[in-house]
């Protein structure tokens, strides 16, 4: 399958959305997306952690260290406040971008 | 909200690079176990861990910082370990920025720091106006009027340094003769003791003077008890005062040993006419500060018409269709500057050096760039984008463009003053290299630019596939090549002017002249005893041994006196007064006319040069020329002198008789036969 670019920002968007059923760690964002979209991840699963680490700056989503299923020392992430509301926006700027994409294409 | 959210952004980032060593390893240890829970053989791939965690650390980090901070390390060890290269790529910044800076330097000397005066800007000279030029002296008797009867000023000033006095029996020095409220004005503040101010102008008032600095360091010692002393002045004796700041050197500019109120003139210097009527001579320059609010029109407009009233009482001592106008002192400093094409010339070969210099440079980093190939494909290979390379060489440039700023300002320093002495420029106050931070600010500037415009190929370059270097050094060297043609034959064509002047053919049989200076104006005499003992003496010489010629001039030729004149559609007109037998004596041969008679006043001799000027194709002689105050009769023309073509060589000559005025300022020109005689008083 060929590799669509993705649109800068799409990766922070993604995790936000999966983040929003409940914290997560590292391994399950990358399946949890993998599942949503196969494109977005590519080849590098490793790439959510850069992108983690924009969103922690941000101060969108907090991280905690844990245990997880199978016993494993990991961080869990979970979206602050901040982070529900960016994703809301982010959700309502697509929508409006992709509503003005599509009634330009049913005018054309 | 926006900007608290961006300060707890901040905070955050800070609170990260602080604990960054934890957070790296837990990333680290977070990234091993995601790798470890990927089942094995899915086709999903984790993607270089090093790439990634350097990728997350720009997350928090402020990159461009962190590298530029690197880049500057990897630059400075990249430099040290090619010293031939660095210290070489310095001397090229030195020199090429080097002599920019000095030229600023001196240019900036010359110019900008000559004045050192309060409300330098408002300061307006003011000047006659006529139809047959401008002339910037005005009689003290129309100096005392305009102070009294003007309304538009602030206040109004006069200075006259056309007195040379003999101070202590030393030989005359140039003295300046200026009005009580001259320094209050102005805002100069004395170095030792007083300045001059309205008492010393009240009739009765003691004779008093002040130093000028530089004069009190070389002949008195800078010895401060002077202050208080009474000095000779024309054997009249004068209290010192004061002494002037090292700064200040008069508006006009001339060098000057002693400062004092126009208001005892009459009793020192001879024809002692008080100052309200005196109109003889227009010596005093004037310079006024005009009222807030006044435009500079209106003063200039009111001058002019006590002007008028004064041409009435006084019609001698005007041109009939004069006009005063004023123009800020500032700009009549500047005025030789920009009046003279040859100063562009030199700004644009100056700056030439500097483009040269530069191409040098680029083309040297270029190579250097070449010996670091395999150094820079290293870097491609693991990784470095392109940018980054271009980005960490120009970083290295820059490194070298502040050292080679730091190198250029202190060898233009160095240039500047050198360049002085060599010039053999007078050790004058307004011709001082001063320091200041523009120097600085314009060295930075010109390395930076230069080191952008020519280091930045260079590293595009670098970073590029072989093929099209050759074309960039190509055309480096192609404008190195250009500009130093072009260089040579400027400088080459300079030159040749140099020595076509130096080899300049006097007409005047120079070698064996001897001027003597019986410095009549010392003496105070009235013009009739003057003019017996100039003959007296002059008769006296021509007895000598060995002399075969005698004659009198105010100006003897290459004195380095000069008295100019300029009339509209004229070039400058180099006068001079001169006995009747000046021209036989100095070998000038008349070529048409006849010299000066006995007690003829009204004639003017002309050279040449000036009645191809003036009366283009027509017979000189006969001619009626509104001349140095006066209807004048053309009697003769003669051959040009070439005493003053060194220093203009379009300027033309004009010969008067010696007026009563002068008469005590004549010098004694001797025209000796073969070897010098031996003298004996």
């Amino acid at each position: 399958m060929p590799v669509i670019p993705m649109p800068k920002g799409a990766l922070a968007m993604l995790i936000l959305r999966v983040l929003q059923s409940g914290p997560l760690h590292g391994y399950a964002i990358a399946q949890r997306i993998r599942q949503l979209s196969e494109e977005v991840l590519g080849a590098e699963e490793g790439s959510i952690y850069p992108a983690l680490q924009r969103i922690l700056v941000e101060g969108w989503v907090a991280a905690k260290w844990g245990t997880s299923e199978s016993g494993r020392r990991v961080r869990f992430y979970r979206l602050t406040p901040d982070g529900v509301a960016q994703l809301k926006r982010e959700l309502k700027d697509y929508e409006r971008a992709t509503a003005a994409i599509q009634a330009i294409l049913r005018l054309a | 909200m926006d900007t608290i959210r961006q300060i707890r952004k901040t905070l955050r980032r800070i609170s990260f690079l602080l604990r960054r060593g934890r957070m790296e390893r837990e990333l680290a240890e977070e990234m091993e176990t995601h790798r470890a829970m990927m089942p094995p053989g899915n086709g999903s791939e984790f993607g270089s861990a090093v790439r990634l965690r350097e990728e997350s650390r720009d997350a928090w980090s402020w990159t461009w910082v962190e590298q530029f901070l690197q880049d500057l390390a990897y630059g400075v060890r990249a430099l040290r370990h090619a010293p031939a290269f660095t210290l070489g790529a310095l001397a090229i910044l030195a020199l090429g920025v080097g002599v920019n800076l000095a030229e600023f330097q001196i240019f900036d000397a010359m110019l900008f720091h000559r004045l050192n005066i309060r409300d330098v800007d408002s300061c307006v000279e003011f000047a006659r106006i006529s139809r047959q030029g401008r002339s910037p002296g005005f009689p003290s008797g129309a100096v005392e009027v305009y102070a009294a009867q003007s309304t538009s000023f602030a206040w109004l000033i006069s200075e006259d340094t056309s007195f040379e006095m003999a101070i202590e029996g030393d030989p005359p020095q140039r003295t300046a003769l200026v009005s009580p409220n001259y320094f209050g004005s102005l805002g100069v503040l004395p170095a030792w003791g007083r300045l001059l101010d309205s008492r010393d102008a009240q009739p009765g008032a003691p004779a008093v003077a002040v130093m000028a600095y530089p004069y009190w360091q070389t002949r008195w010692g800078a010895d401060p008890h002077v202050v208080g002393r009474i000095v000779r002045i024309n054997d009249k004796p004068v209290q010192i005062v004061g002494v002037l700041p090292y700064t200040f050197d008069g508006l006009w500019g001339r060098r000057t040993a002693l400062w004092l109120p126009a208001a005892i003139r009459p009793s020192i210097v001879a024809g002692g006419v008080p100052l309200s009527q005196d109109f003889s001579r227009p010596s005093e320059l004037l310079f006024g500060r005009l009222k807030p609010g006044v435009p500079r029109t209106a003063g200039e407009a009111e001058l002019t018409s006590i002007t008028r009233q004064l041409m009435r009482i006084q019609p001698r001592a005007f041109r009939e269709d004069d006009r005063i106008q004023g123009e800020p002192v500032q700009a009549t400093l500047t005025r030789g500057l920009t009046r003279s094409p040859a100063a562009f010339v030199f700004i644009a070969m100056v700056l030439l050096v500097l483009v040269s210099a530069s191409a040098n440079l680029g083309n040297m980093l270029l190579a250097r760039g070449l010996a670091r190939q395999r150094e820079i494909a290293i870097r491609l290979a693991i990784g470095a984008s392109r940018g980054r390379i271009v980005r960490q060489l120009m970083t290295e440039n820059f490194l070298l463009a502040t050292l080679g700023a730091a190198a250029s300002v202190a060898f233009g320093a160095i240039a500047a003053r050198l360049l002085m002495i060599w010039m053999g420029a007078p050790p004058d106050l307004r011709m001082r290299i001063v320091w200041s931070w523009r120097i600085v600010v314009a060295g930075l500037f010109l390395t930076f630019l230069a080191v952008l415009f020519f280091g930045l190929p260079s590293a595009f370059q670098t970073v590029k596939p072989e093929r099209r270097k050759i074309r960039l050094r190509q055309s480096l060297v192609a404008i190195q090549v250009a500009v130093s043609c072009l260089l040579l034959i400027v400088s080459g064509i300079l030159a040749q002017h140099g020595i076509k002047s130096a080899a300049l053919e006097m007409a005047f049989d120079y070698r064996h002249m001897i001027v003597v200076d019986p410095r009549l104006y010392t003496g105070n005499l009235p013009a009739a005893i003057a003019r017996q003992k100039l003959d007296a003496l002059s008769t006296r010489m021509s007895g000598l041994p060995g002399v075969d010629g005698v004659t009198a001039s105010v100006i003897p030729p290459l004195s380095g006196r000069v008295a100019m004149d300029s009339l509209p559609g004229l070039p400058h007109i180099y006068r001079n007064a001169v006995a009747a037998s000046y021209f036989a004596t100095m070998g000038l041969r008349i070529v048409r006319g006849r010299t000066f008679l006995p007690e003829e006043r009204d004639a003017v001799i002309v050279s040449e040069s000036a009645a191809r000027a003036a009366w283009p194709n027509q017979d000189a002689p006969g001619k009626i020329w509104n001349y140095a105050g006066a209807k004048r009769t053309v009697v003769g023309v003669v051959k040009d002198s070439g005493a003053n073509l060194l220093a203009d060589p379009e300027s033309i000559e004009a010969y008067i008789p010696i007026a009563d005025a002068e008469v005590q300022s004549s010098a004694l020109i001797l025209h000796t036969r073969g070897d010098r005689p031996c003298w004996s008083e």
